[in-house]
């Protein structure tokens, strides 16, 4: 690992890729800081780096359990451990970059307090050794509470002020994927760092992926028909209730248009009774990883839908149930 | 007699506490008379008719609050009358995924409570913090606690130190059924938080029955104590509410 990352820092440093100096520039707390070295970082938000540590430190403490410590993660559980924190740290990212932009700041004595309350007192016994576990300190966790607080704060007062209840979540989906749309994201995709952008008007990232017929497909063999790209999940109960919609437009539009169902990280056999179940006969997929659905596209939640135009090219994305009725008209803006 | 079992499967739809009484052993024309009696709402029944209807009310009320079925016998031992009492499972909300929600869940649990986290800040709220909750939910108390549902056998702490989610917790829970409301604040934040919901259409009568400061004075200050504390409160209420309160004058 250590290897391949001075190989990478060395072909990127020939490449005379000066974005990597600018993300070394990035803020983080201060006891990291000296820990920066020669890491490169996990991913870019506008410039400033999500760095490997912050991954690694977004895994701890957000497993931090004070009265009984939880064992370090799995080697298998690691990675996807890893692509959940990235992506979490990436939509935080945006959204305190955003509460920054419009002034937005909470006092440093009520974030402390606040850090008291959901941990315990600094010198309690309990959560100094739960710390020393993890290998975090106080002002590290105090660090990990503001900026939560930060964004849940932005959120509720400017974000969903006014919103009825049962409006919160779309109103709060629909704002993050403006900002995600107009953001510049950049992620480590396999030995790259690529700039990640599935937006409306922007190529869709390729992919390749083992259908539950057991044979592979990639989103290039679609080229030429239109596609809606699908991530669900079988314990997503809006993402169970929108396939069949979809999956009555796949039949009526078909072969001009074809239904993408990308299963996210669930075992073939029971991604198979549920498409069985629900009668699905277009191709469904499996990102046993999630690599596709978290880096590729970026996706902050789920169900999440992309509607591909015959070239390419993102025209539409989604993130939430969308009904039948959103996608036809997409499909007629496309001249279907 | 069918017209009583369908108000005694109505009162259980609902999670209300209610106790069937029948007369189990007495003179041939007792023998299966019934009364019904609902912890919150009129008894009814042939049962009631009898002089010593009180003794069984008193009885009925005192069982329920135990929450025990059992028998009992009347007029020199000669009527023996079955109680089948039935109670909703209690529960403990917590609105709050803080430090002390933990320990609260842990207590809970033997006391016999059902236990509900209630916290939309997912980063906070979550099962590695909280491995024994029963049931989680990751959303605003104003859609959470419908949800739940507030009935008498509830029990609702709030404890997030923060209005944009206290409040709106305690604006449901306080004209709630709800035995128990307990919020965590010093008495300047509580002053504060009064007049705030005052404003906001709370009542002075409804303000009065939150518990805040929550808990019994155990003296103690760490997140355990604070929890046992509170825990200790929820009990007391619970008991009081059952035994004293809820005992008609005869």
């Amino acid at each position: 690992m250590g290897q391949r990352r001075v190989i990478l820092w060395l072909s990127m440093a020939v490449a005379g890729l000066g974005l990597v100096a600018a993300l070394f520039l990035s803020r983080q707390p201060d006891d990291l800081a000296t820990e920066a070295g020669l890491a490169l970082p996990a991913a870019a938000v506008n410039g400033v780096a999500i760095t490997q540590e912050l991954v690694e430190r977004e895994l701890v403490v957000s497993r931090l359990n004070v009265a009984a410590p939880l064992p370090p993660l799995a080697d298998e559980d690691l990675e996807r451990a890893r692509e959940e924190a990235l992506n979490q740290l990436i939509s935080r990212q945006l959204i305190l970059q955003e509460a920054g932009r419009q002034g937005f700041r909470l006092e440093p004595d009520v974030i402390e307090a606040q850090a008291e309350l959901l941990f315990g007192p600094e010198d309690d016994e309990a959560l100094g050794q739960a710390l020393a576990q993890a290998g975090v300190g106080w002002s590290e966790l105090v660090w990990w509470v503001g900026e939560i607080l930060t964004v849940e704060e932005f959120v509720a007062q400017v974000v969903m002020a006014g919103a009825a209840p049962e409006e919160r979540q779309q109103v709060y989906n629909e704002w993050l994927n403006a900002r995600r749309a107009g953001a510049r994201i950049e992620v480590y995709v396999g030995d790259q760092l690529q700039v990640v952008r599935p937006l409306t008007g922007a190529a869709a990232p390729d992919f390749s992926l083992t259908g539950l017929d057991g044979g592979n497909v990639s989103l290039s063999d679609y080229r030429g028909q239109v596609v809606l790209l699908n991530f669900w999940t079988t314990w997503c109960s809006s993402c169970l209730t929108e396939l069949p919609d979809y999956e009555r437009i796949y039949r009526q539009y078909s072969p001009e248009f074809v239904v993408l169902g990308v299963n996210l990280q669930e075992e073939a056999p029971h991604v198979r009774q549920y498409a069985a179940g629900l009668g699905l006969t277009f191709p469904v997929l499996l990102d046993q990883d999630g690599r596709v659905a978290n880096r590729q596209y970026q996706l902050v939640g789920l169900p999440g839908s992309f509607i591909i135009d015959r070239q390419g090219q993102i025209v539409y994305q989604h993130l939430g149930p969308m009904s039948g009725e959103t996608l036809v008209a997409k499909l007629a803006a496309l001249g279907l | 007699m069918s017209e009583l079992f369908s108000i005694f499967k109505d009162y259980l739809e609902q999670d209300k506490s209610v106790t069937l009484a029948t007369v189990v052993r007495g003179p041939a024309e007792l023998l299966g008379a019934k009364a019904l009696i609902p912890s919150d709402g009129e008894p009814q029944g042939p049962l009631l008719d009898l002089p010593w209807h009180s003794k069984l009310l008193r009885d009925a009320y005192q069982l329920m609050g135990e929450g025990v079925s059992a028998s009992r016998r009347y007029e020199e031992d000669q009527i023996e009358v079955f109680f089948d009492v039935h109670r909703p499972p209690s529960r403990l909300i917590i609105v709050g995924a803080v430090h002390i929600a933990d320990a609260l869940i842990r207590f809970a649990k033997p006391l016999g409570y059902r236990t509900h986290l209630v916290d939309p800040r997912t980063a906070f709220a979550t099962t590695e913090r909280f491995p024994h909750v029963d049931e989680m939910h990751h959303a605003w108390p104003d859609e959470a606690l419908p949800e739940i549902g507030l009935n008498s056998e509830t029990a609702v702490v709030v404890i997030t130190h923060d209005p944009k989610l206290d409040d709106p917790a305690l604006k449901l829970a306080l004209p709630s059924p709800a035995f128990y409301v307990g919020a965590l604040g010093s008495p300047k934040t509580h002053a504060r938080r009064v007049d705030r919901l005052l404003g906001e259409g709370l009542t002075q009568v409804q303000l009065d029955r939150l518990h805040a400061p929550i808990g019994l004075d155990l003296g103690g200050r760490t997140p355990a104590e604070i929890a046992l504390s509170i825990m200790a409160e929820i009990v007391a209420v619970h008991n009081r509410v059952a035994l004293a309160e809820r005992i008609p004058e005869e």
